[in-house]
């Protein structure tokens, strides 16, 4: 008990404290509001972009995106801005008719229609008025979901679907919430870490860490409305595997790197390499140390 | 300059010694004042409780289940009830002019009462099975008639009672009682306001009757921990006499009241 | 309101009982504190404390006010807490009226109990002129525990107080009161008996200290106790059923965690005003 006391309380003056520095640059241009963006005639107008007069100049703080003809100017920490077939983690916030109101970290929250999610048992049929009454009991307010967006309207509502066995409730992990242009969109979304721990990362933020019994996978052919499983009381090391994890992305959030599997790895193994207890993972210099060691590795 | 003078609103903790010195304790110190009880005061309210303890007069009316008057923050909290609290402090209860002028007396709700009442829906919040009444209000409200110390442990009797007279499911009675620690290091059940404001501490507990658990420790005053443990014991003790014999008032009121065609 | 869903508050639970905490802390272990003090130069003393997400800024203006209602003290304390909006729509509106009274009351009451500043050098004329001291405070962002921020972050404010030196000069009954301008002509306060709190949240049957914000929402009960270096109980702040039993458990393990908690902040001070 006695040593728990000396580490159990940790001050220090601010100067220690993490120092971001952005480091997605790789060899792009930062431009700020109302800035020129040199260009060569012709090019598309993306997001970001406006023209004044003859000139193409830049609305938000960011770094200015070039493919083929298209420029557009992506924020450095913005909102999240749906496309059509991003995957997301969201938040039931509540429940109207036929639908469902879900926060996804954007200007607007999603819309899950009934008619957009499996029904148990895999059935598909017409949705009946008994279907709404037991909305709740599918998804309930404040419940995690994992979905993708279908649809995007034109007044910016996005709408979601889970029409696949991947997509649903979230049970048995941890939430954590991080700036969504750390995200990068790829292919995968759903990924099983080295250390046991699977993860969703979901392109507005929102990730989801979790553990999972062989019996639920990606391709498992079950339907995604479970029967209430029971809350398994893991063993200590799975947990602490997925506490470690958790503060890697933290870290990660931090230092405004990106967030990926490979480099939520490259963290993890350093503080495993180091012996460093997860309850010292955020402390100012610790966190100071390891950035410093990983950040001119390649995966960064 | 704009100044605003801090309110003391609370025991004074300077010894008054001439005072103390004249005034003699004349029950002794483990028991508390003569407790008169009394439901169905208030005609118009679903139920209300009536409490004195000693000279402190409180009177606690609940209104409800009833939709909420005001929703808070533009959301319902739909899936639970809510307990919502005022508290008056009628003009009887200051003693002196300072303290009056300084009170807001018909100014609206002064410091003081608007802290009673966040105390009072804390007790009260697991108490209420607030779960059974989804999208209602509980209201509560309170009159401090009298106050010779006390108070907060009469207005939590009263409350109890009123509840009860309201049939709202609660999990437990609630019983509550005040020991202060005098200056020669005596523990004084249910202090009178002379003893409150000389005392060097003061602890209010409020408990579930038929649980070994409490659901509010109010303290003022600097004490060691084996001091704070004692009187807290102490107040746990009596706090239990005191809940039987609201419990025991209950149930003589029931027996006065019943109808032939409620029990065959 | 922090959402939590039924799935993450069960999580939760199952991971406090095994003794860990969602980000690895043990259950009684702080969340690192960062401290910096004298960041506001119109005041007399100043901090800035980050636990965790919550950070809180705290000001301490000095000044000489009338002495009210004949009481003895040497010092007025006035305590005004303010959160700013940034940090949470809970606290605009109404809300935030009885939250910042409940904190304040908290702590004027802990000051008072706990006696911080009988010194004798600071009583200017017993009975007329006494030193307000007005503490300031804004939360800028809520992450949980904001009772422990302020407390910590009032304390060091006010151990870094300057107050200057005053001539009382008394002529015919009346007094008057020249205060120092030489900015040289202070002296510090002595804040040793300032108490701190230590905040238990109760989550299924295990009670941890210094809960987050999601601790905080899945909570059924709460504790805050303010000691002073002594480990003696200045203020007692309670919420939901808590069991008679664990209290007394929980005493001994405030009285020791509260007293490395001071030494730790004021050796961060002590060695920030050296640098």
């Amino acid at each position: 008990m006695d040593k728990d006391d000396d580490t159990s309380i940790f001050v220090s003056p601010f100067e220690q404290e993490a120092v971001v520095t952005p480091s997605i640059v790789k060899s792009s241009q930062f431009v700020a509001p109302g800035d020129d963006i040199l260009s060569q005639e012709s090019v598309v107008r993306g997001h970001g972009t406006m023209v004044q007069g003859t000139r193409l100049t830049s609305t938000v703080a960011g770094i200015v995106e070039r493919v083929n003809k298209l420029v557009a100017v992506l924020p450095i920490r913005a909102r999240y801005s749906a496309e059509v077939g991003d995957v997301i983690v969201g938040r039931i916030r509540d429940i109207v008719s036929r639908r469902w109101k879900v926060d996804v970290n954007s200007r607007q929250d999603a819309v899950l229609l009934l008619s957009a999610v499996n029904l148990p048992g895999g059935v598909q049929r017409r949705r009946t008025y008994e279907d709404e009454l037991k909305m709740r009991e599918f998804f309930d307010q404040d419940d995690l979901i994992s979905a993708e967006v279908q649809e995007l309207k034109q007044d910016g509502l996005i709408m979601l679907h889970t029409r696949s066995l991947k997509y649903g409730k979230l049970e048995n992990g941890i939430f954590i919430s991080v700036t969504p242009q750390l995200v990068k969109r790829s292919k995968k979304h759903f990924h099983r870490l080295s250390c046991g721990v699977h993860i969703i990362l979901g392109d507005n933020g929102y990730v989801w860490i979790y553990v999972d019994d062989a019996a639920y996978g990606e391709d498992e052919e079950e339907a995604n409305f479970s029967k209430r499983r029971e809350n398994d009381k893991s063993n200590l090391e799975q947990r602490l595997s997925l506490i470690r994890v958790r503060n890697s992305i933290c870290i990660l959030d931090l230092y405004f790197l990106s967030i990926q599997p490979e480099t939520i790895m490259l963290i993890y193994e350093e503080t495993i390499r180091r012996n460093i207890p997860v309850q010292h993972m955020l402390r100012p210099d610790i966190i100071n140390d390891i950035y410093r060691t990983v950040k001119n590795t390649k995966e960064m | 300059m704009e100044r605003r003078i801090s309110q003391r609103y609370g025991p004074f903790f300077e010894p008054i010694h001439s005072l103390e010195r004249e005034y003699q304790r004349t029950r002794p110190n483990n028991a508390p004042r003569s407790l008169v009880l009394n439901t169905g005061t208030v005609v118009d309210a679903a139920g209300s409780g009536y409490v004195e303890l000693g000279k402190t007069k409180v009177i606690v009316a609940v209104q409800g289940p009833r939709p909420p008057i005001r929703i808070r923050g533009g959301v319902e909290n739909t899936m639970n009830g809510r307990i919502t609290c005022e508290v008056v402090k009628s003009s009887f209860c200051y003693y002196s002019y300072e303290s009056t002028r300084m009170a807001n007396v018909g100014r609206g709700v002064s410091e003081e009462e608007r802290l009673l009442s966040t105390r009072l829906v804390r007790v009260f919040e697991p108490i209420v099975i607030l779960d059974k009444y989804p999208k209602c209000s509980i209201d509560l409200y309170v009159v401090i008639l009298e106050d010779d110390g006390s108070a907060f442990a009469a207005m939590t009797l009263a409350t109890s009672l009123a509840l009860a007279d309201a049939s709202i499911e609660i999990i437990s009675v609630v019983s509550s009682v005040t020991v202060a620690i005098s200056t020669k290091q005596e523990y004084l059940v249910d202090p009178d306001r002379t003893e409150s404001e000389c005392a060097v501490g003061l602890i209010t507990v409020s408990l579930p009757l038929h649980a070994a658990q409490l659901c509010e420790i109010q303290h003022t005053g600097k004490l060691s921990i084996q001091v704070w443990l004692s009187a807290v014991q102490l107040a746990v003790e009596v706090a239990q006499t005191i809940g039987n014999s609201m419990c025991q008032f209950l149930l003589q009121e029931m027996e006065k009241n019943e109808t032939p065609s409620l029990c065959s | 309101m922090y959402a939590v869903s039924k799935a993450e508050k069960a999580y939760l639970l199952d991971t406090i009982e095994t003794g860990t905490r969602l980000d690895g802390r043990q259950l009684f272990e702080y969340r690192p504190i960062s401290l910096q003090v004298g960041v506001l130069p119109s005041a007399s003393g100043s901090s800035r404390l980050r636990l965790g997400e919550t950070e809180v800024l705290v000001g301490v203006k000095v000044e000489v006010g009338d002495v009210v209602e004949s009481s003895n003290d040497n010092v007025q304390l006035l305590f005004t807490v303010e959160c700013s909006g940034s940090a949470s729509a809970d606290f605009l509106g109404r809300e935030a009226e009885s939250w910042s009274s409940e904190l304040q009351n908290a702590l004027e009451s802990a000051y008072r109990a706990a006696n911080v500043f009988d010194d004798e050098r600071l009583s200017l004329v017993p009975g007329k002129f006494c030193w307000l001291f007005k503490v300031d405070i804004l939360v800028l962002d809520t992450g949980g525990n904001m009772m422990d921020a302020i407390s910590m972050a009032t304390r060091t404010a006010l151990s870094t107080t300057l107050v200057p030196r005053v001539h009382i000069v008394q002529s015919e009954g009346s007094f008057e009161l020249e205060i120092d301008d030489n900015p040289d002509a202070c002296d510090t306060l002595k804040v040793e008996k300032a108490p701190t709190f230590l905040t238990f949240s109760l989550i299924g049957n295990h009670f941890v200290l210094d809960p987050s914000i999601q601790e905080e929402t899945c909570a059924r009960g709460k504790l805050s106790v303010a000691v002073d270096a002594n480990g003696d109980i200045c203020h007692v702040y309670s919420f939901g059923l808590l069991d008679a039993v664990e209290l007394s458990r929980l005493l001994t393990i405030i009285k020791k965690t509260g007293k490395v908690l001071l030494n730790r902040l004021d050796e961060c001070v002590k060695n920030g005003e050296s640098s």
